[in-house]
């Protein structure tokens, strides 16, 4: 029984510096996911931002754009990608228990900001605390100040775990980032919409941190996204999407940039807790959305999550793929790798709208779908019946 | 000029140190590694916290590490994550399992082309105060 849906989407421009601020981007998304919602603003009683010492728009300003006749739930949620299910099952367990009806969780990315994957950075990353400037004193120094090179180290320990060819595993990488690029060619909104990629241009890409290559990795960006999760299923312009089940995780070895998580592999930590909180299996998944901060990030999800046995996803990606064709289809909005990165909220967009039939590239008969981050954060949406 | 870079301390313009790792600071400096032990259950641990992750007790030291290990994967970075690291590239990170059981992230300095994963390598202390490893011979 689902107590709570998501009922509206919206999303600003997606691009590299655009002239809009973060303030800007952000109303531009929340708007249009009020509109699509089919509510008048005012009536927004909640608000999350998520990735809290990140995020540059304050709730505060939220309230004022929205007018909120009564706003009587506002928090954040802190950390990156997996505060996206932290957000949803947050505002899932405040309708159920009467805290509000009809709630916003809006992401904002705006440069200058934190360095992202594989990104070079102008400046020293801002002090996210006390606690993690402590663990901090333990990356820099050593030579570790991007996530890119964490997931480097897990992909190497991964390959080597899952007696993978590092030939093999270039493919499945490549696979990856090529099937992403497909993927965006129809979608409108996709930065590198008109950037194809083939296997060979993958292969030839920049190294960034060995084995991970420049298109092994998650676009920069600006722009904003917005969701919002309401009590009622009662139809804006589509049909709502109901949250069957939403998960948050944390490994508490998780900084700094994930090095010293509880196994050397990075992405040991089941994620397999929202399937039990929805009431269902992996098998009953028809599209997914996995966090692709690198095309590794992907591979290792495939996992995690219980869609592919472990130690099977590059022979998976490699034989089944990713695709339209492939029975189950991954990002098909071109995830961060190739439409923007949105810290994992376009990716749950990307979800509802795969079930209730305004995506890009359409799911056939999508009834269920996966949002999942690494580390173990989940959603699991339905289509309505 | 020299093209020799200065001596740097580790913490300068790159952390800031926390009182329960200032130790690990100043013995690295003095070219010795060492990793927090819990005096109540001898869990070690790393990096440093103000509490033992195993049983959680507060009375906590030092254990000098022999610095050997095993690399459990390594990665060549290329591409520079920090301005602070741009005239280091390229050079390989690795995440060592030292034999006291504890895991570290460091750089380890290797001959070309050479796959270090699954080998034997001790600390190393260079100049700069941040320990890195070499394989045995």
């Amino acid at each position: 029984m689902s107590t709570a849906s998501i009922i509206g989407v919206g999303q600003s421009a997606y691009g590299r510096s655009l002239p809009q601020s973060a303030r800007e981007l952000a109303a531009a998304a929340i708007l249009a996911a009020v509109e699509d919602a089919g509510l008048d603003p005012a009536e927004v009683d909640g608000v999350l931002s998520f990735s809290g010492e990140f995020e540059r728009v304050d709730i505060p300003t939220v309230h004022k754009l929205l007018g909120c006749r009564s706003l009587s739930l506002y928090a954040q949620v802190p950390f990156g990608g997996e505060a996206v299910a932290g957000a949803v099952r947050l505002a899932r367990d405040a309708i159920a228990g009467g805290g509000a009806r009809h709630i916003v969780i809006y992401r904002s990315l705006s440069s200058p900001r934190p360095p992202k994957t594989g990104a070079p950075a102008s400046e020293p990353p801002p002090p996210r605390s006390s606690s993690a400037r402590g663990a901090a004193a333990f990356a820099l120094p050593f030579g570790v100040a991007s996530p890119a090179q964490s997931f480097a180290l897990a992909a190497d320990r991964y390959r080597r775990d899952a007696g993978v060819s590092p030939e093999r595993f270039e493919d499945a990488l490549g696979t990856v980032a090529v099937t992403a690029r497909t993927y965006a060619a129809d979608n409108p909104v996709a930065l590198l919409r008109e950037r194809p990629l083939s296997l060979a241009d993958h292969h030839a890409s920049r190294m960034i941190s060995s084995p991970l290559r420049r298109d092994d990795m998650c676009l920069v960006n600006d722009g904003a996204a917005a969701v919002v999760v309401s009590q009622s299923p009662r139809q804006g312009r589509h049909a709502a999407v109901h949250v069957l089940g939403a998960v948050q995780n944390l490994d508490p070895y998780g900084e700094p940039f994930g090095l010293y998580t509880s196994s050397p592999a990075l992405f040991s930590e089941p994620s397999q807790r929202v399937y039990a909180d929805a009431g269902m299996t992996p098998r009953r998944v028809r599209v997914a959305a996995l966090y692709d901060a690198s095309t590794f990030t992907t591979l290792a999800l495939l996992e995690q999550t219980g869609l592919v046995a472990p130690n099977q996803a590059v022979p998976y990606i490699l034989d089944v793929g990713l695709g339209p064709q492939s029975g189950l289809p991954v990002n098909p909005h071109g995830g961060h790798l190739a439409e923007a990165y949105i810290h994992g909220l376009n990716g749950l967009i990307e979800v509802v709208r795969q079930l209730r039939g305004d995506a890009s590239t359409p799911v056939p008969g999508a009834d269920v779908g996966l949002f999942a981050s690494p580390l173990g954060s989940a959603v699991l949406l339905g289509a309505a019946a | 000029m020299s093209p020799r870079r200065p001596h740097r301390e580790p913490s300068e313009g790159r952390f800031v140190p926390e009182p329960e790792s200032a130790d690990f600071w100043a013995r690295m400096r003095d070219g010795e590694l060492v990793v927090q032990e819990c005096d109540s259950c001898g869990h070690r641990q790393y990096p440093p916290l103000p509490f033992c992750e195993s049983c959680r007790s507060s009375a906590l030291g030092w254990t000098r590490s022999a610095g050997a290990g095993r690399i459990l994967a390594a990665t060549v970075v290329h591409h520079a994550p920090h301005p602070l690291l741009a005239h280091e590239v390229p050079f390989t990170l690795a995440m060592v399992l030292l034999d006291e059981g504890v895991r570290m992230c460091a750089r380890v300095d290797l001959a070309q082309d050479e796959d270090p994963v699954g080998c034997r390598a001790h600390a190393v202390f260079p100049a700069d105060g941040v320990v890195r490893f070499a394989l045995d011979r």
